[in-house]
């Protein structure tokens, strides 16, 4: 008996979810049915093998041409592959799949054909496959049809076949078109239960969390969502490696104020693609790092691939943290040429105080606030006459905040507020308690960061 | 192969009467032949037997070969001349090497001896060798040697015989094969008296038609053949006569001469004795035992007392002991043991009678001819009413009863018993040669896939099996290695495995063991369990090293018919469904054949795999067909069995439960239930469940969620949104 080894069968079962075709015929014409020659028939028996490479390759040509020629002649070849291999899921799922082609081409809509072959399938087929209703959806998404009716139609396919995951995570891309973001998170919810290793799942989860934390006021208050959409879109990124998948796990972990974590997420996510939102998200990790010089890199990158004007006041940041304040002071003057708030200008005035340049300083009350809150900052920080001042505490933004991300500008004008009335101390006290603070994406957050050590 | 009785074929037997002459031209004039055989060629093979008025014989063989290259070199370093010292007496009668310089050098007396060859163990026997080594053997030399052997005693003085053929079949250095190397000039000249009428038969496409020379005191037959072709040997050929050019020459056609000279040899020893009375009265016999209870008796006193010796020095090897003796050695070889069965038996009323066998070792002889092929001997008892003919053999290790070897199915055999014997073929019906394999597959609580594995053996199988246990010191290993055929071993899992009945003759030799994998993640892994034939193949190491067939020369032929079989049964753990994805095809050739199947029982699958080779005798083409088709075995596929967690019967045994345990009106049943309703998609029955739910508690985020989703699947968009507020609000997190 000499050693030789065997692969043990035994391996974990990856349902192959379907992929609905997404494609149209480009071409009204329908060739009849091509079956091989008769020549071709009359040869010796072909066998199954054979059979199946033929059907593939035909599929194959399905997927560019949408030829009914070609359709036919896959499910020709199935239909021979499957008398030898009755019991092969797999044949079963092919040649179901090219009977469904079949009916999206030719009619538009499941026929009884395909409805019986779906209903010989065994359970475990069927878990893989679109039932055949979902010829109706496929069609209906390529007619101007909207997203509602297609919600509607789809809850009808996923009650015929509501084991597909798949479905399910259609379902709540839909919703999220829609802007029902609950119900995109509800049919997420399931997509992933179903299939708990696709990584696409994972992520549809975790993102439409994440929209429903948009809707609130302050999103960084939303910790426990936070975590829950942070779970999810991680193990996304674990298991799928994409840029997508990785940039939103650090965004979600610079949320979370999960700096080195997040740090390390946008670099890789920047590494593997530089774009838009890769590039800002590095840059901010980088600052909450305080990396200064992997920032700058950042910041010049989204100025060559950008512009220039999104991250002025990341560069005066960078600047003062070499303790360029004259540059610094330059950046934030021509951020606030772009940018006509009452906000913008508090810090741009502070900055170029600490840096002792020239500047002249705009009325708070000519710059249009945009809301209740900025109006409570304008009034707080308004240049009163010396009674006036006395009337407001230095506790007035705070106990005026009415959530935390008011609350992390409450702090840090708060702290501009003391450093004004020459209370450097109290200042500095103000900057440290700014960062420990919810809103940590906020500019404020991150120049509390870097004032705090200047002060 | 212990059990198997050694004797003495083909003895040449002759008196010393004349001293020989060199019997071909000498060296120099040899050395003129081109020789193109790439190894070596045998110039000259040539050979004179004499048969005298006695039946006496005096054989004189001559060989030289060219040494053509440095692996013949190798081979041909040193010579060996076997005889059996009881019966004859052998002569070197010179040896010489031409060398490639043109120098003759005779064999040095210093590398020329004669000794008592070591046979296998327990063997005490004559058997003697002439061994000697030639100076200068290299490429380009001429080797020669001739050897005289006469008779010294006649092992039966009734059948003469002589058989020659025209190669030396010299033993490969690496012990592994022999060389017979291409003849280019053969010669046999056969003397006998007037007196004595010989038959003869020559074998192979060569001229049968001698040279005959008559005078009055004797008859000279000569066969003069030229350039004869190699000889490859390899395993799995067909019996040598059909490709082993001979000529062999018999005073007899007919076998009732060896009928009677093996019956006198036991039947005088089949004497009632207070030894046999003894043995007899040890077996414990019921007075109600039945023929066949007497058989086993017989069969198990051999087996466990009288160990297998074969102790012939001084007697030839002919002639066995005495029933009291071997009872009182506890020791004896085939013949012994067969004498001492048959004893016992005629005392218990038993019909039995030696049979004659020729083993396999020694080949398969034409019978057409007489001659003493038979090298071993057994009990045959023939059927009765109730019992089959029964093929007893008590000289194998702890053989399954009746302990016949497989191997001889199909040998020529003879039934001895005084009255002209039967010359006959081994036919033993009964006999199937099936290794079978049996896999059941099982998950367990711990979520570890269990495989129990039973291997059960029959006939030769069983045979070599059982031989193996008893006979590899390196065992366990390869116990260990065979499971691994089963399943690679990739540390993915715990084996333990026992060998069961290796001692025991009354039960097959079995292998049983289980594989015991890591654990799976978690319950919603699914699970693909497959078998294939290749599994099949390999454990069993059915036509494992099957030689490639651009070097096979040979007819490809095996004896025995093999059949092997795989049975599985995968069980599909409780709340899993199982379902087959996957299934294997059918194989079917003349000379090979895979049947394959599979049925189901609710959630369990049972495969079967059954294989079937018949004896094979293929022509090179077919087996290089045979060959290529075996190395497609893989093509035919693998069954595979999928087992997945049953969500949608789990949720209905959960919900079930929580009704019967928490009761309809709780919170968690209600929120169950619609969760339920959701996932089946029947989101207008989770509707007023849901509400429901709320109902019961409405400062609970699931419930809000549940119902949000009921609403909002149900199309109440508006409502679904503020039961997700609520829910959210009451601390709920998706």
């Amino acid at each position: 008996m000499k050693t030789r080894f065997i692969i043990l069968v035994l391996s974990i079962f990856l349902s192959a979810c379907d992929s609905a075709p997404t494609k149209h015929a480009s071409s009204k014409k329908i060739n009849q049915i091509q079956l091989p020659a008769k020549k071709y028939l009359s040869q010796a028996k072909i066998p199954a093998k054979e059979h199946l490479k033929l059907a593939e390759s035909a599929m194959a040509r399905v997927n560019t041409n949408y030829q009914l020629a070609d359709v036919n002649l896959a499910i020709f070849h199935y239909e021979n592959a499957l008398e030898e291999h009755q019991d092969n899921i797999f044949i079963q799922q092919a040649h179901y799949r090219a009977l469904f082609v079949r009916d999206y081409v030719e009619h538009g809509f499941a026929t009884k054909d395909l409805q019986q072959s779906y209903d010989e399938l065994s359970w475990l087929a069927k878990k893989g496959l679109n039932p055949p209703s979902y010829v109706n959806f496929i069609t209906a998404s390529k007619k101007p049809t909207s997203l509602t009716a297609l919600i509607s139609i789809l809850l009808d396919v996923i009650s015929d076949q509501p084991n597909n995951a798949n479905l399910w995570n259609t379902l709540s891309e839909l919703y999220e078109g829609t802007e029902t973001y609950w119900l995109a998170v509800a049919a997420a919810k399931r997509a992933h239960q179903l299939d708990t290793e696709n990584p696409e799942y994972m992520y549809q989860l975790g993102d439409s969390i994440n929209d429903i934390i948009q809707l609130q006021e302050c999103n960084f208050d939303e910790k426990d969502y936070a975590i829950s959409a942070v779970k999810h879109i991680s193990k996304a990124a674990a298991k799928n490696p994409i840029q997508l998948y990785i940039d939103n796990t650090g965004l979600h972990y610079m949320n979370l104020g999960l700096f080195p974590l997040a740090y390390q997420s946008s670099k890789k996510a920047y590494d593997l693609e530089k774009n838009e939102w890769t590039i800002i998200h590095y840059l901010e990790a980088s600052l909450l790092m305080r990396r200064y010089d992997e920032a700058e890199i950042a910041a010049n990158d989204y100025i060559a691939k950008i512009n220039k004007e999104d991250v002025l006041e990341d560069l005066a940041m960078i600047s003062v943290s070499k303790n360029q304040w004259q540059e610094a002071a330059n950046y934030m003057k021509k951020n606030i040429h772009s940018s006509n708030n009452i906000l913008v200008e508090l810090r741009t005035r502070w900055i170029h105080s600490l840096a002792q340049a020239d500047y002249t300083d705009k009325d708070l009350y000519l710059i249009d606030s945009k809301s209740p809150w900025e109006d409570s900052v304008r009034e707080f920080m308004r240049p009163l006459k010396e009674e006036e001042r006395l009337a407001y505490e230095s506790d007035y933004l705070l106990e005026k905040a009415a959530n935390g991300c008011q609350l992390t500008e409450a702090y840090f004008y708060t702290a501009y507020w003391h450093w004004k009335k020459n209370n450097g101390t109290e200042a500095k006290r103000f900057l440290q308690i700014t960062q420990k603070q919810t809103a940590t994406r906020f500019t404020e957050y991150m120049w509390a960061g870097i004032l705090e050590n200047k002060l | 192969m212990k059990f198997i009785c050694h004797t003495l074929l083909l003895l040449l037997f002759s008196i010393p009467v004349f001293a020989t002459e060199r019997m071909a031209p000498s060296l120099v004039e040899q050395a003129k032949i081109s020789s193109s055989s790439a190894g070596a060629e045998t110039l000259f093979s040539v050979h004179h037997s004499i048969l005298d008025s006695r039946g006496h014989w005096s054989k004189t063989s001559y060989y030289s070969l060219k040494i053509n290259d440095i692996n013949a070199a190798r081979d041909y370093g040193r010579i060996s001349i076997p005889y059996n010292n009881y019966y004859s007496n052998a002569k070197l009668e010179f040896a010489n090497v031409f060398s490639k310089d043109g120098e003759l050098k005779p064999v040095s007396e210093d590398a020329i001896q004669v000794r008592s060859v070591n046979t296998t163990q327990d063997f005490y026997e004559d058997r003697n060798e002439i061994i000697f080594s030639l100076p200068q053997v290299e490429p380009g030399s001429i080797i020669e040697f001739q050897i005289t052997k006469t008779t010294k005693v006649k092992a039966i003085d009734t059948v003469l015989t002589s058989s020659i053929s025209p190669y030396w079949f010299q033993p490969l250095v690496a012990k592994d094969g022999f060389r017979a190397d291409a003849v280019k000039n053969f010669s046999y000249q056969l003397t006998v008296p007037p007196t004595i009428e010989m038959h003869t038969k020559v074998y192979g496409n060569l001229p049968d038609k001698p040279k005959l020379e008559k005078t009055d005191s004797q008859y000279s037959h000569t066969w003069k053949w030229e350039n004869v072709p190699e000889l490859t040997i390899e395993a799995s050929m067909p019996p040598s006569y059909e490709f082993i050019p001979s000529i062999t020459s018999s005073t007899d056609t007919q076998w009732e001469k060896i009928d009677t000279w093996t019956w006198n040899k036991i039947e005088p020893k089949l004497v009632k004795t207070s030894a046999i009375d003894g043995v007899i009265s040890s077996l414990n016999i019921a007075g109600n035992a039945t023929d066949q209870d007497k058989i086993k008796a017989v069969f198990a006193y051999l087996q466990t007392n009288i160990r297998y010796v074969f102790a012939h020095l001084g007697r030839g090897g002919y002639e066995p002991h005495f029933p009291d003796e071997i009872i009182n050695d506890k020791y004896g070889d085939c013949k012994d043991q067969t004498v001492l069965a048959l004893a016992l038996f005629k005392e218990l009323g038993i019909d039995a009678y030696p049979l004659l066998v020729e083993t396999l070792r020694q080949g398969k002889s034409d019978t057409s001819l007489v001659e003493l092929i038979f090298d071993h001997m057994m009990v045959w008892i023939p059927a009765t009413k109730t019992h089959e003919e029964i093929w007893m053999d008590t000289t194998g290790d702890y053989g399954l009863f009746p302990g016949a070897s497989a191997y001889i199915q199909g040998q020529p055999a003879m039934i001895v018993n005084g009255k002209g014997g039967k010359l006959i073929q081994v036919n033993m019906d009964s006999q199937e040669n099936l290794a079978h394999l049996d896999l059941n597959y099982t998950v367990n609580e711990d979520l570890n896939i269990i495989v129990d594995v039973e291997m059960l053996y029959k006939g030769a199988i069983e045979q070599n099996m059982r031989n193996w246990w008893q006979h590899d010191n390196n065992r366990d290993t390869t116990l260990k290695q065979t499971f691994t055929m089963i399943f690679e071993d990739k540390g993915q899992y715990k084996l333990s495995s026992e060998v069961l009945n290796a001692e025991n003759i009354y039960e097959p030799f079995k292998i049983v063991g289980q594989f015991k994998f890591d654990a799976l993640k978690n319950q919603d892994t699914p699970i693909n369990l497959g078998v294939s034939v290749i599994q099949l193949i390999r454990v069993f190491g059915i036509n494992s090293g099957l030689q490639i067939p651009k070097t096979r020369k040979n007819r490809y032929v095996t004896a025995l018919p093999i059949k092997t079989k795989l049975t599985a049964k995968f069980e599909a753990p409780k709340n899993y469904r199982s379902a087959l994805i996957q299934s294997a095809e059918n194989f079917s050739r003349p000379y090979f054949e895979v049947q394959q199947k599979i049925e189901s029982k609710g959630n369990i699958f049972f495969v079967e795999i059954n294989t079937h080779q018949p004896p094979l005798n293929l022509s090179s083409v077919e087996y290089e067909n045979y060959y290529n088709d075996m190395l497609k075995l893989g093509d035919t596929g693998a069954w595979v069995v999928n087992m997945q967690l049953d969500s949608d019967k789990l949720a209905t045994n959960n919900i079930t439960q929580l009704k019967n345990t928490e009761g309809e009106n709780t919170l968690i049943y209600q929120v169950s239930l619609a969760k339920k309703h959701i996932n089946s998609g029947d989101f207008q029955k989770a509707l007023p469940v849901a509400l429901r739910a709320v109902e019961i508690d409405n400062k609970n985020g699931e419930a809000w969620f549940v119902l949000g989703m009921a609403q909002g699947f149900s199309g109440s968009i508006e409502e679904s949104q503020q039961a997700f507020e609520n829910a959210k609000k009451l601390g709920f997190v998706p």
